[in-house]
């Protein structure tokens, strides 16, 4: 069996950059010093054609009906109209009026049934493709694009993930595949944790200073060097190469138009940033959008919800296809579940996992497709139906990475995507 | 202090000799065991010793989670004495910063990190510490871990194990499986493994049926305990082939399955929830009888891993034929001699810290040149090694598939006899459903009756003298109407005893029905029980013959590996060799280029050294201009504001005299004394502040000149440096292709030496580098920081203070040892807290392996920008400040690498100390820290080596 994706290839071509740029520091003294001259060789040219994934997660539990696969007139329908979009024949619900104007670069699919009401294990489901079990514990699509895309010289993180509020620092969600890919927190937007210098010091004496550890490294190293010490040594390198480009997490940075553009509340700041991060070069990022739990009042809290998310994300979907990165970069809109097409009694819609939509979009997905249909209410699929493990296996197919092979780690081999399922062929092109 | 451990631990090796002096069959030691059964495997001669200050690192890390103190670094490497090393293992074994250390590793082992939610840490780390405290052995260890269920609020520690995994079967058996038994065997799960032919579904049921009836129970007040029940057991079918299912039972890996006896109807439970048969009890003392292989490998596998930073078997929980041992035969007599040390781990652990292996030098062995010589001409050998030994796995598959093929027929009628007493089991537990019930509703009419009949009775006695009276009062109409309401209640009590006697009677018979049916259900299950144990002893030989064609197949395929490993060292050694001649073909070929390179760089280093120096002067220099600057504006505007309140003050006099000399006002002419006297005062300071701005104008002149100089001087330095790059480049260009060759040359040099040594030191022969542990790191960090130390200070003061250390105290051993334990606990308690911290950037996730390796960017970032690391390395902290007492560079170089990486600098390590003094204009409390951090974040402290 090929074992291309076999633990510590990457590691592997790390160390023959760095053996590359400081062979000569390990000399013993004949050639000492070169390395003063400056860092490894690791600054990278920023290749555009490289794969990226952005996953804009609506949390709580997106309702179809209001979104992507609207029922007007029905029983089941609500009180919206359904309006054309850039597609011909396809509608999508009046609540996102400049979404239905990108349509042409996204696919509808309307036949998800993933047959899982709770929402952490709906999420779980979603993230990783699998259904949670006690004894084992599955990376996220995060830290397996991570692991399979992200450049291995690159300093900048290769799985990021935008959250609303809280903290920074780095997640358990890379499970097997090793906390090098658990994905990078940045809390409310801010950049990651310790990458500022503290305040009142020095950088000239800083640089001497690291300078002086590499010495130390190069003492040491011309003694032993192993793939471990190499890798630590680089992460140093790394560190210091993402402190220089921590403006890459400043959405400030971004023009005043753009900025304008994309509305200055806080989903608006984070699409932009998602921008942002896709176009330095950053593999994975993932923005949340929330909270669409609405068992209460689900009409007004859609109108008010997607009022805030239509127009940043369809001046990315509009950005992203204009810079041409859309033709390597996917896009996924997705959700932990659906929501009823029953209206309960307080206006609301509860959690619905067995016919509900979300959209792709980029890489090798169709563009201005519909996939999937469901009945007139709205309450079951009646073509297309796929779940959460088919549609894992089509986010790596899409990005042109082989699903059914597997992970080596540590000797075991492990399967990249669910192998009781494939990828679903109407979403690739 | 240290005298009297020296003493006690003295006392603790007699007492382990005394223990095991027995145990061991020949008078050779274990360690010495170990040492040969290596070297006789190796292809070449191991590495030498590593030096005293690296033997001092690693046992100190290895033992006790933590680097050496600066003192105890000193007195080790001035210690003639020849058995030091030995001594040593023995004082940090006796510690109970040794009990913590293992109590740690036994913990991120068992537990992977997985949380708190259930059971608090210190409820568990407590148990484990207490336990490695004891030197408790590791089978009892478990037992307490596996029949552990959380009731009593005293011993919940060691219920951590299942409550944290919430009782899951599923998730407990795989994790005993790799935990104890060193076996992953999830993938077993769902079909026999696909690629690990040894990692049957049966072994995987096997494991689950001991933890299939635990229940994870929510109590009252919110927290969890576990319960069992006495009944339920899996099946499994492959879903590969649906259509066979299989009857589950216990059974310990590579053991035959557990028997259970039948219990009879009504004596299921000893306890409400306590099962008179516990599969947990059955599977604690199963496992650990001794006699079982798996266990016994594993736990020698993790503690070798512990020391040696790599288990024999790697992964350490992947024990199967394809991933054989690196070196089989010790292995066996590893898992043979935990045995006869009745599992006692902290011998086992002097053992292996006393091998020659585990002292090696992770530098290369030294004539490693002249053996490689020999090694080319063994080439030819080793390759035709390795059809043998390919023909005899052949064999041994052969062999092993034609014993299977011949256990089948047994196999299946225990599989049979096995189904037949399930669907027995299975019946008699329909019948007891019945039975209770009934049993139950009997008596419950039993007691109805007992009760209505007592009622009769008492009522009828009571009837009898209302009767009497009544007889004598036949005028008494209430007395009649009493009399016969009782009369009537007894007559209905009569019909109701003669219902409940039909009930009764039909309820007797409904029971003795179930009664009959559980009988002859038991009956059945007991027949088929013993048919069971027939086909198990009918089965047994060929059981026995499949496992030894199993055992066959490891050690041919063991033996195959260790050909090939062999043979690809031999090729590395070559390729090593050959490098290194081309490497010293292309120095001599480029030697010329170099040693000009090496000039121009030596000249440019100079120059960028005076660059920085200047630059470094200048910028004191326009920092003490403008603080001076600062000051005279600050002197001048408080200047102003005096003469301004002086000149208010004297108009004001003047207004005040006139109104004074008007009014001959005595009061308002002595206020006009006073005010003359306050602005005569003041008029005075400000001649005096005056002066002084005047001294520090003049002072200024001479600040900016120096400036101005030291301004005008930058350029041609600078100028300098351009030029000297400009010179290197130069040469770089000039002589582009003996360099670019030579560089070519040293690249791969390089990749042959480090592949060399990587495969040398899985071979055991050159010591591997392995990373700290979060939790080393934690403690390492505070110790070559200085803060442990100052920590352990101030909790001997405390608790001197509390109860002071008399000196007749300090001889006592066991007093001073219960000091050094209460005082280790005080500091853990304090500084533990960080812990957490470290585990978050520097461990695995929770329930995933952590004794993987990663760097990420945030580690450095951590120990780059953290508030944490630079408090502990700030100026005037500990470390630095002690090194700041020094002046001589040299001195400062011995301080720095005593304390941080416990050995001395060799001369180009001082000789790089000197220089950066140079280049950080002298030693300064910013340099001292500024160094300390440098070597703290150096891939030499990151490691153990």
């Amino acid at each position: 069996m090929r074992c291309t994706y076999a633990c510590g290839s990457s590691e592997h071509s790390i160390n023959r950059r760095r053996f590359l740029g400081t062979a000569a520091a390990g000399l013993g003294g004949m050639v000492g010093g070169l390395a003063a001259f400056g860092r490894p060789a690791l600054a990278r040219a920023l290749d555009s054609k490289e794969r990226r994934v952005l996953v804009v997660n609506m949390h709580g539990g997106l309702s179809q009906m209001e979104s992507w696969d609207p029922k007007p007139g029905t029983s089941t329908g609500g009180p919206f109209r359904a309006i054309p979009t850039s597609v011909p024949g396809l509608h999508i619900s009046e609540l996102l009026p400049l979404t239905a104007k990108q349509m042409h670069h996204l696919t509808v699919v309307r036949g998800v049934n993933t047959a899982e009401d709770d929402h952490g294990k709906g999420a779980y489901m979603m993230n990783t493709g699998r259904r949670h079990t006690p004894a084992a514990n599955y990376p996220t699509v995060g830290a397996v694009m991570a692991k399979m895309l992200a450049p291995a010289d690159s300093p900048l993180p290769g799985h990021v993930v935008i959250t609303p509020g809280g903290g920074g620092g780095r997640s358990n969600d890379a499970a097997y595949l090793g906390p090098k890919y658990g994905s990078v927190v940045l809390g409310n937007g801010q950049p990651p944790q310790y990458s500022a210098r503290p305040a009142n010091t020095d950088p000239a004496a800083l640089a001497d200073r690291d300078d002086l550890r590499r010495r130390f490294d190069d003492h040491f190293s011309a003694r032993r060097r192993t793939a471990q010490t190499e890798a630590f040594t680089y992460s140093y390198e790394q560190a210091l190469q993402l402190m220089e480009r921590r403006q890459v997490f400043d959405v400030t940075q971004e023009p005043a138009k753009d900025q304008e553009r994309y509305g200055k509340h806080d989903f608006g700041r984070h699409c932009l940033l998602a921008r942002r991060l896709l176009n330095q070069g950053i593999t994975f990022v993932q923005v949340s959008h929330s909270n669409y739990d609405t068992h209460n009042e689900n009409f007004d809290f859609h109108l008010e919800q997607l009022g805030e998310f239509d127009r940043p994300f369809a001046c990315l979907v509009e950005d992203l296809a204009a810079s041409g990165l859309l033709d390597h970069t996917l896009i996924v809109v997705l959700s932990e579940f659906g929501r009823t097409p029953n209206i309960n009694l307080y206006y609301g819609r509860d959690h619905w996992s067995k016919a509900w939509s979300i959209v792709v979009g980029g890489a090798k997905t169709p563009r201005g497709h519909v996939f999937g249909k469901t009945n007139d209410k709205g309450t079951a699929v009646t073509d297309g139906q796929v779940d959460h493990a088919g549609l894992f296996h089509t986010y790596l197919q899409a990005l042109g990475i082989d699903s059914t092979e597997n992970f080596i780690v540590d000797g075991r081999e492990l399967p990249i995507a669910d192998p009781a399922a494939g990828p679903i062929k109407e979403l690739l092109t | 202090m240290k005298i009297a451990l020296l003493e006690r631990s003295r006392g603790v090796s007699v007492l382990l000799l005394l223990l095991f002096g027995p145990a061991l069959p020949a008078a050779e030691p274990l360690h010495v065991r170990i040492d040969r059964i290596v070297e006789s495997q190796s292809l070449i001669p191991p590495a030498g010793p590593a030096s005293d200050g690296e033997f001092l690192r690693r046992a100190s890390l290895d033992l006790c989670n933590c680097i050496a103190s600066v003192d105890d670094a000193r007195a080790f490497l001035t210690d003639a004495n020849p058995g030091k090393r030995a001594a040593l293992i023995d004082r940090l074994l006796a510690t109970p910063q040794h009990a913590r250390r293992l109590a740690n590793y036994l913990d991120v082992s068992l537990m992977e990190r997985r949380g708190d939610k259930y059971v608090a840490r210190a409820d568990w780390e407590n148990w484990l510490y207490q336990a490695c405290v004891e030197n408790r052995s590791w089978d009892q260890m478990i037992r307490e871990v596996i029949v552990a269920d959380g009731v009593d609020p005293a011993r919940r520690g060691p219920a951590k194990f299942a409550l944290e995994r919430e009782g899951d079967p599923h998730l407990l058996a795989r994790d005993v499986g790799r935990m104890f038994f060193g076996r992953d065997v999830q993938c077993a799960q769902c079909h026999n493994h696909p690629n690990v032919k040894d990692y049957e579904q049966r072994e995987y049921y096997g494991l689950l049926s001991y933890f299939q009836r635990i229940e994870f129970v929510k109590r009252a007040d919110g927290s969890y305990v576990l319960s069992e029940k006495a009944e339920g057991d899996a099946t499994f079918h492959s879903v590969f082939k649906k259509d066979v299912q299989y009857a589950a039972r216990p059974a310990i890996p590579g053991k035959a399955a557990d028997r259970e006896p039948p219990v009879k109807s009504g004596q299921e439970y000893v306890a409400p929830a306590v099962p008179k048969q516990s599969r947990r009890q059955l599977f604690s003392q199963s496992a650990t009888a001794g006699n079982c292989r798996a266990f016994n490998r594993n736990i020698a596998n993790r503690l070798w891993a512990m020391m040696m930073g790599r288990g024999l078997v790697h992964p350490i929980d992947f024990d199967h034929a394809d991933n054989p041992p690196t070196h089989p035969e010790l292995l066996d007599l590893l898992a043979d001699e935990i045995v006869a040390l009745k599992y006692d781990l902290r011998a086992l652990l002097r053992e292996l810290a006393l091998s020659k292996t585990y002292q090696r030098s992770f530098d290369p062995p030294a004539d490693l040149a002249s053996s490689i010589v020999s090694i080319r001409e063994r080439l030819p050998a080793l390759e035709t090694a390795i059809a043998p030994a390919q023909k005899a796995v052949d064999e041994a598959n052969e062999k092993l598939v034609a014993v299977r093929r011949e256990s089948l027929p047994a196999r299946e009628s225990v599989d049979k006899a096995l189904a037949e007493l399930r669907a027995a089991e299975a019946a008699l537990a329909a019948a007891r459903k019945v039975w209770y019930p009934a049993n139950a509703a009997l008596a419950a009419t039993k007691q109805q009756t007992q009760l209505k009949t007592d009622a009769q009775a008492a009522l009828t006695k009571a009837v009898e003298p209302i009767k009497e009276a009544l007889a004598k009062l036949p005028a008494d109409a209430d007395l009649k109407q009493t009399f016969e309401k009782l009369q009537a209640k007894v007559t209905q009590l009569g019909a109701e005893l003669q219902a409940l006697a039909k009930t009764a009677q039909t309820q007797a018979d409904a029971a003795k029905q179930a009664t009959d049916k559980v009988q002859a259900a038991e009956q059945s299950v007991a027949a088929l029980n013993d048919k069971l144990n027939q086909a198990d002893e009918q089965a047994r030989p060929a059981l026995t013959q499949l496992e030894a064609a199993r055992q066959a197949q490891q050690k041919a395929k063991a033996e195959l590996a260790r050909h090939e490993r062999r043979l690809q060292v031999a090729k590395s050694l070559a390729a090593f060799r050959e490098k290194t001649e081309a490497l010293s073909q292309a120095e001599k070929k480029a030697g010329p280029a170099v040693a000009d390179l090496a000039a121009a760089q030596q000249a440019h280093r100079e120059a960028a050294a005076r660059a920085r120096g200047h630059l470094h002067n200048l910028t004191a220099a326009e920092k003490d201009l403008s603080a001076q600057q600062a000051k005279l504006a600050a002197g001048k505007s408080s200047l102003q504001q005096k003469h301004q309140a002086v000149a208010s003050l004297n108009s004001s006099i003047e207004q005040v005299e006139k109104t004074a000399a008007s009014l001959k006002d005595e009061e308002l002419t002595k206020t006009v004394a006073t005010m003359r006297q306050r602005a005569l005062a003041h008029a005075n300071t400000s001649t005096e502040v005056a002066k002084q701005m005047a001294a520090l104008e003049a002072q200024m002149p001479a600040l900016h000149a120096k400036c101005e100089t030291l301004r005008k001087d930058r350029g041609p330095l600078d100028q300098a440096v351009a030029t000297a790059v400009a010179r290197v480049a130069q040469i770089e260009e000039q002589r582009k292709a003996p360099l670019a060759e030579l560089r070519e040359a040293q690249t791969q040099h390089n990749a042959t030496r480090q592949d060399v040594l990587e495969r040398l030191s899985v071979e055991l022969v050159v010591a591997p580098l392995r990373p700290l542990t979060p939790e080393q790191l934690h403690w390492s960090v505070f110790r070559a920081t200085g803060i442990l130390s100052s920590y352990e200070a101030a909790a001997d003061a405390e608790l001197n203070k509390k109860q002071p250390h008399t000196d007749a105290q300090k001889k006592d051993a066991a007093f001073t040892l219960q000091r050094i334990r209460d005082r280790e606990k005080e500091v853990y308690a304090k500084l533990g807290g960080n812990l957490p911290t470290y585990a978050r950037l520097f461990a695995g996730g929770p329930g995933q392996p952590q004794f993987e390796f990663f760097a990420t960017a945030d580690q450095a970032l951590f120990m780059e920008n953290s508030d944490a690391i630079r408090a502990w390395t700030a100026p005037g902290v500990s470390l630095v400040h002690r090194m700041s007492q020094q002046t001589d560079p040299a001195a400062i170089a011995d301080e720095l690498y005593l304390t941080v990486i416990n050995r001395r600098p060799t001369a180009a390590e001082v000789a790089e100390v000197k220089d950066w003094f140079t280049r950080r204009g002298g030693p300064s409390p910013t340099a001292h820290s500024e160094l300390a951090w440098a070597l703290l974040a150096s891939a030499e402290f990151r490691f153990n080596h």
